[in-house]
């Protein structure tokens, strides 16, 4: 074969496929093109695997011509491949169009109890400054009750707590606080002790926006050698501020307690009205969180620790009076209705 | 309690002190004040005593008078408009001028009085009817309660009380007070009085008590000593540990009516109901000086004396409320012979009460033990100002001042034509108190309070209180009076008073100093609420007192309240799924359709058999759900309701997420005994998870026990809500439930432990069971623990991948399972597996009477 014939062959040859490639309007008839010419067995291999048999004179230059071809070919099924693919994309994506604002598809999600929300709280406030939690039963007697906790049978306050008895026996009846747990630690342990009890009691009183026959409360104990008031002070004063997250101007009002002596009423300024009186803290200004005092010696005496070789304070709050304040809730009975609307803003 | 501040400055010196200092003060001196109240008319002067010298027609208005006023002897009057019909030449009256303030009578507001023009006469200053002085009922001058207060109407004035000009101020009944609501101490009984709570105020000040200026001997002396006709003598008294001292008191020539305006005005401003001048004086000795008394009429009384003895169970009573109650040996009386005449210390009886016939009477005053007031109140429903102060606790040595002061101002403001014959004091039992002894160390108060108080402040502290205070250094000699006899015993008592005196404000903050070792929390119930609140469910906080009537009460085991405050809180629970069915209901009755909940919490079940130290009750926490409802909500797709499988995948899920090993526990179908004993479970739905191996005995748990959570080894259960107990709650929607014992879970965890990750291949073979129900029904669970029991140590996954029914009814059913071997290090051959696989369809077909297929 003659250099210009082969040439002319390879001319036609490319002249035809860039022609089909041009005129091809999908991917797959492009893929064909490309087998037909660019394949094992295409057109273009065939006549470059020909190129052995040409002329040694001629061959370099058909070599040349053969790969430009090939590149040629190669390339405009290139740029055809890409503008095809993105046309083809492009259409499929103007049939994909949604309204992305629509909502997500939701699994409920789970809320935790506001109570147990500051409970937690709380004990990992304690935890911190060295407390562990500690536990006691609700069906308690009246030994842990009162009797241990310097409440005996005559003692005034006995009444004012209107206790819940039960069938079990006599002595027994619903614990009305969770300083039981303090008795029970004690008896057990030998100190230093630092412990959290929260925990459920209840008490006989009619259920109202304040009030319910059970609610929950966190008891603290701490025995040490030479603890003072000075200790009980700096304890919870840092507790406050670590339980609001914010400086709470605070102060200690004397108070009486069967089982602390001295012992005090923790106030913290009322947050609705700075200060000044309003209906939440009744026209007060001060709103009790917690009370408090330095164990009775009484209490220390009957649980066999010597009050001469050890000192403590001990600190009872309300879950839900902290709760309440906290989230702004103002029905004690939403905490036991469990209305999802409720549940689900914690 | 309520306290006049008025009342007090008869007390104690309160000059330059406002009422809501001194409210302050006691509100950090352990007297909560909660609140401080003024009450009476809001009066400024000037408003004086004047004299109408002229009355004159206004010459524009019909209704209106002019009046030429004089309010100086000797000068010119005023001219002043007046529109009252009562007034008339020569009548004294109160002149408010330009300047004062007094009560709008329309509408109670304060009305600001100047000079001013009416209908074009001037007019300079207001006449005042009582109203305008903030008297609703004019007690002084009865029947002048409308017009002009005319005060030389009845004579009733001394002459030096109507001079011209003088302020009407004085004369009126009630000035302004301040009311200081004061929070009752249980263990104060002392200061349930002014007296006692200005010992407070003038230590907590530093300020001098006043003395008494009234004297009952003068008085009498003044009377003419006279003794009283009345045979009665004595009194008698059964049990001195009930009533270790009483006093009585004859009193004649006594004139029943109403109270001195003074005495009416001072307990209407702390509320208290007037009666009468005698009961008034009572109430008004009990408030001053915490003393109750009781005056009985003494026309009304038998014999010449009264006894005070336990009631009979057969004697009755009407008291002055007029209602007739019944006594008992319990209760403590005043006994006129047969007659029961009072309760002691809760209330008087109505026969013998003070009325306006009464002309001579009977004055009690004595200490009545606290235990028996408390329990005669409680026995009859009934309390008052008097059993509130004997249940705190009565001073016996203070008992004879207060009945001398009631009988001083009987005297002095209740006598018949100043005729009043005060008899002796009739005594019973001793008012005799031995002095109370404490001692008190420095060091002790550094100890306890962590400040230095010396001992000169301590005798400041302490003296204006009653305490004598000896000694300088270590050791303080520290004598009580009586009336703080019972609440102060201790050295620790002494020091609370001290730091309550110093001010808990003077005390320094500081922080404990010793570190402890902590003990790491548990952590499983953490891990269990975020499994839980992950896969969707809200935590409730559920009531654990139910009502008497809850489903699946086990009888015999329950934990009862015996004072109940209603059915509905009557007994302690025993399942906390009962509540989340009744939760579930409250929401979907509130158009809420997906409720997902859960709750930790615990159940109480009675002991059989007490343990040694305990308290005969078991209480187990519980960790319990309920899903009803959809599993998501979308807008595409359809939201697949809740069903069996969801609830018990939770429950999978959350013993995994608690690390506990599975193959420990075994899944079976609740029995009768168990459906029976919780209502609420669909017998065909519910599995229960019980352990894998036999537990430990345990005398209050009973493997052959009815109640599911009795038997020894079973942990809880996940299962259908019974479609009857469903429709019995009103449900609208299938709901399922799962409850677990967390207690005895928790002892199922494994520490966490990484195991490697094998690159040995793994092979996987299925095997299909054809089994037969009409021969053998077999679970999943039983063909499951039989491959894992058979299949060796390579076998890591059995995957229940599918099971087929030809039909509903068909009793033929296959099941496949997807069992994965992988050895740790080695590569497995088809031949060792094929010989498990072989060991397997053996057992299965053996065991289970399973068939294969070829």
């Amino acid at each position: 074969m003659e250099a210009q014939e082969f040439e002319a062959k390879i001319t036609a040859l490319v002249a035809s496929a860039l022609s089909a490639i041009d005129n091809t309007a999908d991917l797959d008839s492009l893929e064909n093109l490309r087998v037909q010419y660019l394949g094992r067995e295409g057109e273009l291999t065939i006549m470059l695997r020909g190129l052995s048999t040409l002329d040694k004179a001629i061959r370099p230059k058909a070599g040349q011509l053969g790969n430009q071809a090939k590149l040629q070919i190669e390339q405009a099924h290139d740029g055809k491949r890409s503008h095809l693919y993105d046309s083809t994309l492009n259409q499929r994506l103007a049939t994909e169009i949604i309204d992305v604002t629509t909502p997500g598809t939701r699994c409920l999600s789970g809320h935790i109890h506001p109570l147990s929300q500051i409970s937690n709280e709380i004990i990992s406030i304690f935890y911190s400054m060295g407390f562990t939690v500690a536990d006691g039963p609700e069906v308690e007697t009246d030994y842990y009750n009162f009797d241990a906790l310097n409440t005996p049978a005559s003692h005034p306050a006995r009444d004012e707590q209107d206790t819940f008895y039960t069938n079990i026996g006599p002595s027994s009846l619903l614990r009305s606080q969770t300083s039981t747990v303090q008795i029970r630690v004690m008896e057990n342990t030998k100190p230093p002790l630092r412990i959290i009890a929260p925990g459920r009691v209840y008490r006989n009183e009619e259920v109202n926006a304040r009030k319910y026959p059970l609610f929950h409360q966190v008891e603290g104990l701490l025995i040490d050698k030479d603890v003072n008031f000075g200790q009980l002070k700096g304890t919870l004063s840092a507790f406050i501020q670590a339980l609001f997250k914010k400086p709470v101007k605070i102060r200690f009002r004397p108070d009486f307690f069967p089982f602390t002596e001295p012992s005090a009423e923790l106030d913290s300024e009322c947050p609705f009205c700075s200060g000044k009186g309003c209906k939440t803290c009744g026209g007060r200004g001060w709103l009790e969180l917690l009370g408090c005092g330095m164990v009775d010696p009484n209490v220390l005496k009957g649980v066999g620790i010597d009050p001469e070789e050890w000192s403590g304070f001990a600190f009872g709050m309300g879950l839900e009076r902290l709760a309440m304040l906290k989230y702004d809730i103002n029905d004690i009975r939403n905490f036991y209705t469990n209305d999802m609307r409720f549940l689900e803003q914690f | 309690m309520k306290l006049s501040f008025d009342w007090l400055s008869e007390f104690v010196d309160l000059s330059g002190l406002t009422a809501y200092q001194v409210a302050e003060k006691l509100t950090m001196g352990a007297f909560e004040v909660e609140e401080v109240t003024i009450i009476g008319p809001d009066l400024e002067g000037p408003i004086v005593v004047g004299e109408i010298i002229e009355i004159h027609q206004h010459p524009n208005a019909d209704k209106i008078r002019l009046t030429k006023t004089r309010i100086k002897e000797g000068e010119e009057p005023l001219d002043i408009v007046c529109g009252a019909a009562n007034i008339e030449v020569g009548q004294i009256i109160p002149v408010a001028l330009p300047g004062a303030k007094v009560v709008n009578r329309h509408d109670g507001s304060a009305l600001l009085i100047k000079a001013s023009a009416i209908r074009g006469v001037k007019s300079n200053g207001m006449l005042c009817s009582p109203p305008e002085l903030g008297i609703a009922k004019n007690l002084q001058d009865p029947g002048q309660d409308e017009g002009i207060w005319i005060l030389n109407k009845n004579g009733n004035r001394a002459a030096s009380e109507l001079v011209l000009g003088s302020d009407v101020l004085p004369l009126l009944p009630s000035k302004a007070d301040y009311i200081l609501h004061v929070e009752p101490r249980s263990n104060r009984g002392d200061a349930l009085s002014v007296r006692g709570l200005a010992r407070e105020v003038a230590a907590l000040f530093g300020r001098p008590l006043k003395k008494p200026d009234w004297s009952l001997a003068d008085l009498q002396k003044s009377l003419g000593e006279k003794t009283p006709t009345s045979k009665f003598s004595k009194a008698i008294v059964e049990s001195s540990s009930d009533c270790p001292y009483i006093t009585l008191r004859v009193m004649e020539g006594i004139e029943i009516g109403p109270s001195h305006p003074a005495i009416a005005a001072r307990l209407e401003a702390i509320g208290m109901r007037t009666v009468n001048n005698v009961v008034d004086i009572t109430n008004y000795v009990m408030h001053e000086l915490g003393q109750p008394l009781h005056a009985y009429d003494a026309n009304h009384l038998k014999n010449d004396h009264l006894a005070v003895r336990r009631a009979t169970n057969s004697e009755t009573i009407t008291t002055i409320d007029g209602k007739e109650r019944k006594l008992n040996n319990e209760m403590l009386a005043i006994a006129d012979d047969d007659t029961i005449v009072g309760v002691a210390g809760v209330m008087g009886g109505k026969d013998s009460e003070i009325s306006d016939q009464t002309t001579a009477l009977v004055l009690e005053a004595a200490c009545f033990a606290p235990a028996v007031v408390r329990r005669g109140s409680r026995l009859l429903g009934l309390s008052s100002d008097a059993s509130l102060r004997f249940e705190r606790g009565i001073d016996p040595a203070s008992v004879r001042h207060a009945a001398e002061r009631a009988a001083f101002l009987i005297a002095q403001y209740c006598s018949k034509e100043g005729k009043a014959v005060v008899g002796p004091l009739i005594e019973a039992g001793s008012n005799q108190v031995e002095p109370g002894q404490v001692t008190l160390r420095s060091s002790q108060i550094k100890r306890i309070l962590g400040i230095e108080v010396s001992p000169a402040r301590i005798k400041e502290l302490l003296t204006p209180l009653g305490f004598t205070v000896k000694g300088e250094g270590e050791t303080i000699e520290v004598s009580v009076p009586s009336f703080r006899k019972e609440d102060v015993k201790r050295e620790i008592d002494l020091i609370e008073a001290l730091c309550r005196l110093n001010g808990y404000d003077a005390i320094v903050p500081s922080m404990p100093a010793a570190t402890m070792a902590v003990a790491r929390p548990d952590d499983t119930l953490d891990l269990a609420k975020n499994a839980l609140t992950g896969m969707g469910l809200s935590e409730a906080w559920l009531s654990s007192l139910v009502p008497a009537d809850q489903a699946g009460i086990d009888k015999q085991l329950a934990v009862e309240v015996l004072n109940p405050l209603s059915k509905d809180h009557q007994l302690m629970r025993q399942s906390l799924v009962p509540g989340l069915i009744n939760a579930c209901g409250y929401n979907q009755d509130r158009g809420r359709k997906d409720v997902w909940l859960f709750e930790y919490g615990r159940v109480y079940f009675k002991e059989l058999q007490k343990e040694n130290k305990s308290t005969g009750v078991r209480e187990d926490n519980h960790l319990a759900g309920l899903v009803s409802g959809q599993r998501f909500k979308s807008i595409n797709q359809n939201s697949p309701a809740v069903d069996y499988s969801l609830a018990k995948g939770m429950v999978e899920n959350l013993l995994s997420s608690l690390n506990i090993d599975e193959r420990k526990l075994a899944w079976r179908s609740i029995t009768d005994n168990e459906s029976n004993s919780m209502p609420w479970l669909h017998p065909y739905r519910t599995a229960v998870l019980t352990l894998n191996r036999p537990a430990k005995p345990n005398p209050n748990k009973d493997a052959s026990a009815t109640s599911l959570f009795e038997s020894n080894i079973a942990l809880g259960y996940v299962g259908e809500l019974h479609p009857r107990f469903a429709d019995s709650k009103g449900l609208r929607d299938k709901a399922f439930v799962f409850e677990l014992d967390i207690d005895r879970l928790k002892k199922e965890r494994k520490p966490k432990k990484f195991a490697g990750i094998a690159t040995s291949p793994e092979i996987v073979r299925d095997i299909t069971a054809d089994f037969d129900a009409t021969d053998k029904d077999v679970s999943y669970e039983q063909v499951s623990k039989l491959i894992w029991k058979q299949a060796g140590s390579n076998l890591r996954n059995s995957e229940l991948v599918s099971v087929y029914r030809a039909s509903a009814e068909s009793k033929k059913y296959s099941m496949t399972c997807r069992l994965t071997f992988q050895h740790p290090s080695e590569t497995l051959t088809n031949e060792e597996i094929d010989k498990v696989l072989t060991t397997i369809r053996e057992s299965l077909s053996r065991d289970l009477a399973a068939s294969f297929r070829l």
